[in-house]
Formats: structure tokens, C-alpha cells, sequence
């Protein structure tokens, strides 16, 4: 059984997500499965554009980082592309989050 | 006599593995030669023995940059030139880069290391030399690609980097952005007749922000931006577009490491010689509009922070 | 500073006489049909360059009862290094006639002389430059209106011309010149020189700026223009038949000698020219190693979407 844990993730404004992510999958791939997409470039650990700051928990990388990337970062902070949760985790975003639109169309005849 | 062109780039990667199958089946490169740590590269329709080298490390960015000069005394000038200028050299032995010959490596400025040397390994074309097929055996699903053509680095002071290798090594500058104090953001350098084999702009010394390979058609382009979707290879805002500077059409990605990558299609050609041709010039305004992209005139400054 | 770019550093411009006294038809083919731009003329000749070209031609065309290949233009790097050159040509035993600023409009001071068995070559350390036509500044590198429509080339890409002895020509370019080779072709028995692809550029649609094919010393085979890629030519060809231009049978094809995607048609005189895309990126160096072609493959090599049909014809001289 894959430890499940809850991430929340706060924005400046002060405004929350949260979701159940699997110790063995990304936060990135994980909160993009529930329709938020995370502030990022690269997705593979080399350039620190979606690094975010641990408020609380512990976490994991499950694919190399760059250490010249790693170096760069406050203590405390944490790369969304590549950590998986090793405990309930919050986090502050870079950057606000963006949601898919997966109902853009529904939306438009329920607005009329 | 003189320096010929850019001939490869070496990166770092965080993981050998991944990075190998992104250049194998991503960009189509075939592997040429392979050592404990490192895997060479080359593009099906360059001949020399390689264009990329992967080393595997804990980090991801740009190791050194491989130039070649046209006559093997051209080595010792430039070791006793670029010292005589203040900057720091080593050589190279014969074979301690499989494939190539002895070499001088100089660290610029800007942080970044050239290795220039006289001899390459001749592996040949994937086609063959004698009589050659058409088109390689191993296609990708798209067709092969020509060459590497280019990198981007970033460095805190490009013109005092861009201005040794005009001085020294007679490079041409063919395009540049300044800010509105007349100061460089970024130079076009080159030493053949392409519009550039290395550029700087603003960034951490030692940066990399890309390195771009060739391909024979805008519709390659098209092509690619499709299956590195399919593949869900990350790319950059807006996927296939086309860049104000240099006219070229272009689409970017990154590899597993975060390096990022570029397909490139536009004959741009210049004289080769400096001074020839007025120099282009862009401002901060154009630049962060058309100048960035052509299409969507819009640049995110994600474009340029990402930075390995 | 000894790392200097020394030598021809680019193919810079064709020049060439029709029957056409006043050059109207000329005009009109290239500039309507074509796409060049004017940038001078006189009473008997018109000065034309591509739009993405910044020198004051790269296609001069001259009036003449006696219409013919004139002679082919290289720049070189400053006037010590054209010196050297001639010194170099003349020790080979070629004779060069210097001429001083301003013989040929835009050009200034230059050695001319014929390459053993091929044609006149004029190489010159400067030329008038115009500036490119879309500006300098933040431009748009965009084909200009005037010419949207038509091929509109954006580079003179390389000169075909003819020699009765192949091998002769190549030497004198390898040797004294310092052109390098990309692609050859020989005979299957003896390996014999017949063709050869020769380049001094390092540009993207590259590979050769000077082709040698065999026939009579000194005739033009073809001129090629570059173009970013296979479907603009494509296009292209559909815009010069609309326009009533005459094309080569084979129409738009790939050509694995030089490894462009090419289109070849004819302008009102009869002078083959061609657009290509594709081509080879080539380093001038010593070790760089050309492609050989035995002559068996050439049809192959030069008409790779229909060899069967091809005209035997296209090595035939143009002008």
C-alpha cells in the first residue's frame, strides 16, 4: 500500500489547494491530475522556476535535481516537479496556480 | 589559420539514462561513442564524431563548448593570445575527449570554457560517403536533422566576453539588443556564415539557456512541436513559433536534465568577416515583443530566467 | 592577430550578358518573376540583389550582341590579402589583371582571371554595402511586399559553370584558392574527376558557392538561389508557371548531390536557374571529407524522384 499524503499549496494571496498525493508521484503530475496547473518550466529539475517554500512537512525528490539549481534555493525550499510527499505537506507557491479549463463549454450556456 | 565553427557542446545531465533516450529518440541523434560516464552524439548529417557529449553529473547546464580551428599551429596562438589577454588556459591531450585531437581550453569571461582544437574522428555521414541512400534507415518519425547550429549562454557581462572573441579570435557580431543606456543585452556571435554559433545575454556567469539543432524544413518544425507534444516533452509558451530576431522559426523543449533544447529552421547567412554587414539592432521594447516571438509578439520572462 | 578569416570569404556576386539591348525582358523576369531587387543600372546593365542580402549586388546582367558567362565574384578579406592572392595565382602561372575601384560599379579594387579550363573569377577586398532592405533596426525579416508573390530568393547560393578538364579546374580552386569540396563525382573505373561541389561558407544552405560540371571551359551551367525550405519552393514553382516561366521537366526534387531540394526552370534566354533548400553545413578545414559519387549514380544523384526520365540534356550549357 502506497502512503498517501495531503499537500496543500498557498498562494501569496492567501488562498489554498489541497490534494491526496501518492509518495510515489510527483506534486506537480499530481495536482495536474486534479486540474491545477502549477507554475513551471522546464518539469525536470534544472532551472528552479517552480521551486516553492516548505511552511511544514518533509519531502523527497524522485528524480535527480541539479545541484547547481539545489545550491541556489533558500533552505526550505522545494522543487513541485520532482518531490513526492513524505508527510502531509504545505508548501507557498511561486506563483499562483492556474486551473484546466475542462469545462469552458458547460460554462458558457450555464452563464447565459 | 583561423576559427571554422562551432563542432559541440558538453553537458552535464543529472541522469545518463533519461537524457540518453531523450537525444536518441527525442532529438535523433546516434550515439557515437560511450565511456563510463559519458555518451557522445551525432546528428545523421554531420561527419565529425560527435556534436553533443552527455556527462553525468549532479547538476544540468553547459561543461564546455568545442570550436575548431582550420591549422594546428592556430592552438598555440591562441593559448599565448588569450593568456597575453588575462584569461585562463589548459590543454587538452590528444584523446582525453574521445574523437578529437589536442586541443587549448579557455575560459572566457562570460565563465564559459571553449575547447578549441584542429583534429576530429571523420565518422561520416549516416547516408554514407560513397554513393549515399537518401534518407537514414532511422527516422523518428521525423526526418533526420542537419546539424548543431547553435547555443544561447548567459553570462552578468556579454559585451566584455563578446569583445575578446571580435579581438582575439575574430568573431562577427551580426545582431544585438541593448538596454536604453546603450549597454549589451545580448550579442550574436559567429565565425562562420550562419548568423550565430554562440550567443550572450544577461544571466548567471556560466549560464546555458540553450543549444539549438538544425532542421531542413519549417515543416520538420511543425512536425516535431507535434510529437514533443504527443510525447509530452515540456516546451516553451505558445510551442511553434517564430523568432523577430534572425527571422527563424523555431520551437523549444527541455531535456530530462532541464537543459534546454531548440529546432531551428532559417538560412540567415553573413559574411563570415566582421565589419562586413551594418550591424542589426534590437531594443528592450522589440525584443520582449516580435523580436522574442514573431508571432504572438508576447515573451514571458520565464523565456528568460530558465536558465541551466 | 594571426586568426584572422583570411580568403575568399563569400561567393559575392555573377555577372552575365544577354541579347537584350535595352534589358526589358530582363527585368522583367527577374524582378517581376524572379523577385530580386534593383539596386543600379545604366543603359546596358541592371545591378540586382536578394532581399535578405545587405551588398550592393550578387546578380549583374549586361547587355551584349555576344551574350555569355562574364565572370564570377568572390570577396576576399582586405587588400594585403588580395595581394597575396595575386601573388599566389600569378606564381601559378595565371595571369591576373588588377583593376582599380569603382571598373565594375560597387566594387572596389580587384584581380580578375580565368581559373585553368572554367571561367573568369574577380575577387575584391570591398564592396558597396546597402544596408539590408528591411532595415537594421529591429526589423521585421519578412519578404517585402513589392515582391510577395514571387520566389524572391533571400541569398545567391552558388554558380554552376563547365570545364573540359574537371580536375584541372578543382586543383587550381583547391590549391590556390583554397576552396574546399563537399560532393564529387568520378568515374566508376578510373575514378576519374567529372564533377565536384566546392564551398569556402560555413552558411546553413550550404555545400557549394562554385560547381564544377564538365563541358566546354568557362560555360554557365546554372545559377542557384537559396530558399528556407522545400515547401516555399514548391510554392515558388507554382508562382513562376502561373507566371508562364519555363521549368525543368523534373519539376520540384530532392537532389542528393549537394542534398537540397531543388527547382530548376529557365529565364527568357535560356539561363538555368535553380532555388534549393536543404544543403549541407560545411566546415572550411583540411580534413573535411567530401561525398563521392561514381558516375553510374549521378541520374540518381541529380533527379532522385525520376531518374529514368531524366533529360540527359540538363549537363548541357546554359549560357
Amino acid at each position: 500500500m502506497i502512503p498517501t499524503f495531503q499537500v496543500t499549496i498557498r498562494a501569496e494571496d492567501g488562498q489554498e489547494i489541497s490534494c491526496k498525493v501518492a509518495s510515489s508521484e510527483t506534486i506537480m503530475s499530481a495536482f495536474d491530475k486534479h486540474g491545477y496547473v502549477l507554475q513551471a518550466s522546464c518539469k525536470s529539475g534544472g532551472c528552479g522556476v517552480c521551486v516553492a517554500k516548505v511552511l511544514s512537512g518533509n519531502f523527497e525528490y524522485l528524480l535527480p535535481m541539479s545541484a547547481n539549481k539545489l545550491k541556489d534555493v533558500v533552505k526550505g525550499g522545494v522543487f513541485l516537479c520532482r518531490a513526492a510527499p513524505q508527510s502531509n505537506l504545505t508548501v507557498q507557491a511561486p506563483k499562483k496556480w492556474s486551473v484546466k479549463k475542462i469545462s469552458m463549454f458547460s460554462d458558457v450556456l450555464r452563464d447565459i | 589559420m583561423a576559427v571554422t565553427r562551432l563542432n559541440y557542446v558538453s553537458l552535464y545531465v543529472t541522469d545518463l539514462d533519461l537524457a540518453k533516450k531523450h537525444y536518441e529518440e527525442i532529438v535523433g541523434l546516434r550515439v557515437t561513442d560511450v565511456t563510463k560516464n559519458q555518451i557522445y552524439f551525432q546528428s545523421s548529417d554531420s561527419q565529425d564524431h560527435h556534436c553533443v557529449i552527455l556527462n553525468s553529473s549532479d547538476r544540468s547546464g553547459v561543461e564546455h563548448i568545442g570550436f575548431k580551428v582550420s591549422d594546428p599551429s592556430d592552438l598555440e596562438e591562441i593559448k599565448w593570445e588569450s593568456e597575453k589577454y588575462g584569461l585562463e588556459t589548459v590543454t587538452v591531450d590528444s584523446g582525453e575527449i574521445l574523437g578529437i585531437g589536442e586541443g587549448v581550453k579557455v575560459t572566457l569571461p562570460s565563465g564559459h570554457c571553449l575547447n578549441f582544437f584542429y583534429h576530429t574522428d571523420v565518422i561520416g555521414y549516416a547516408n554514407g560517403m560513397f554513393n549515399p541512400k537518401s534518407i537514414a534507415d532511422e527516422v523518428m518519425g521525423v526526418n533526420p536533422l542537419s546539424h548543431l547550429d547553435h547555443l544561447l549562454v548567459t553570462c552578468e557581462d556579454p559585451a566584455k566576453t563578446i569583445k575578446f572573441l571580435q579581438e582575439v579570435l575574430d568573431f562577427n557580431v551580426s545582431e544585438m539588443a541593448s538596454a536604453p543606456d546603450g549597454s549589451m543585452i545580448a550579442g550574436f556571435a559567429t565565425v562562420g556564415n550562419t548568423m550565430h554559433n554562440i550567443a550572450f545575454a544577461g544571466g548567471p556567469n556560466g549560464g546555458l539557456h540553450h543549444i539549438a539543432f538544425y532542421v531542413y524544413d519549417r515543416a520538420d518544425v511543425i512536425r516535431r512541436t507535434d510529437l514533443l507534444k504527443s510525447k509530452n516533452i515540456p516546451t516553451m509558451e505558445f510551442g511553434l513559433t517564430r523568432h523577430g530576431v534572425a527571422g527563424v522559426t523555431t520551437v523549444y523543449f527541455f531535456d530530462p536534465a532541464g537543459n534546454r533544447n531548440e529546432f531551428q529552421c532559417g538560412a540567415y547567412e553573413t559574411p563570415g568577416v566582421p565589419d562586413r554587414v551594418e550591424l542589426v539592432t534590437w531594443d528592450v521594447a522589440n525584443l520582449m515583443g516580435k523580436g522574442g516571438f514573431y508571432y504572438e509578439a508576447a515573451v514571458e520572462p520565464k523565456f528568460f530566467i530558465t536558465v541551466s | 592577430m594571426s586568426l584572422k578569416h583570411l580568403g575568399i570569404n563569400r561567393l559575392a556576386y555573377v555577372r552575365y550578358s544577354l541579347d537584350d539591348p535595352k534589358l526589358e525582358k530582363t527585368r522583367v523576369f527577374y524582378k517581376e518573376k524572379l523577385g530580386l531587387m534593383e539596386t543600379s543600372s545604366s543603359q546596358t546593365s541592371i545591378q540586382m540583389r536578394c532581399w535578405h542580402e545587405p551588398y550592393a549586388f550578387t546578380t549583374m546582367i549586361e547587355a551584349s550582341k555576344s551574350p555569355g558567362l562574364t565572370e564570377i565574384g568572390f570577396q576576399v578579406r582586405d587588400s594585403k590579402d588580395l595581394e597575396n592572392l595575386k601573388e599566389k595565382i600569378e606564381a601559378s602561372g595565371i595571369d591576373v589583371l588588377s583593376e582599380l575601384d569603382g571598373v565594375i560599379k560597387g566594387v572596389g579594387e580587384s584581380i580578375a582571371f580565368n581559373i585553368p579550363h572554367g571561367p573568369r573569377l574577380r575577387l575584391f577586398s570591398a564592396m558597396n554595402q546597402l544596408g539590408y532592405s528591411t532595415g537594421h533596426t529591429s526589423p521585421d525579416w519578412v519578404t517585402p511586399k513589392s515582391i510577395r508573390g514571387t520566389p524572391a530568393p533571400m541569398f545567391l547560393n552558388h554558380v554552376a559553370v563547365t570545364s573540359d578538364n574537371p580536375q584541372a579546374s578543382v586543383d587550381f580552386l583547391t590549391n590556390i584558392l583554397g576552396f574546399y569540396i563537399s560532393e564529387k563525382i568520378v568515374t566508376d573505373d578510373s575514378g576519374k574527376l567529372m564533377s565536384a561541389l566546392l564551398f569556402r561558407m560555413s552558411k546553413n544552405v550550404g555545400g557549394q558557392e562554385i560547381s564544377i560540371f564538365p563541358g566546354p571551359a568557362g560555360k554557365l551551367h546554372h545559377i542557384a538561389y537559396t530558399k528556407d525550405d522545400a515547401s516555399d519552393i514548391l510554392l515558388d514553382g507554382q508562382y513562376l508557371r502561373n507566371d508562364g516561366v519555363n521549368i525543368e521537366i523534373m519539376g520540384p526534387t530532392r537532389q542528393l548531390y549537394g542534398n537540397t531540394f531543388s527547382l530548376h526552370f529557365r529565364d527568357d534566354f535560356g539561363v538555368r536557374l535553380e532555388l534549393c533548400s536543404g544543403g549541407r553545413m560545411t566546415d572550411p578545414h583540411p580534413e573535411f571529407k567530401p561525398v563521392v559519387w561514381t558516375e553510374s549514380q549521378a541520374t540518381r544523384a541529380l533527379s532522385f524522384y525520376d531518374d529514368e526520365n531524366m533529360d540527359t540534356n540538363f549537363l548541357a550549357y546554359s549560357l
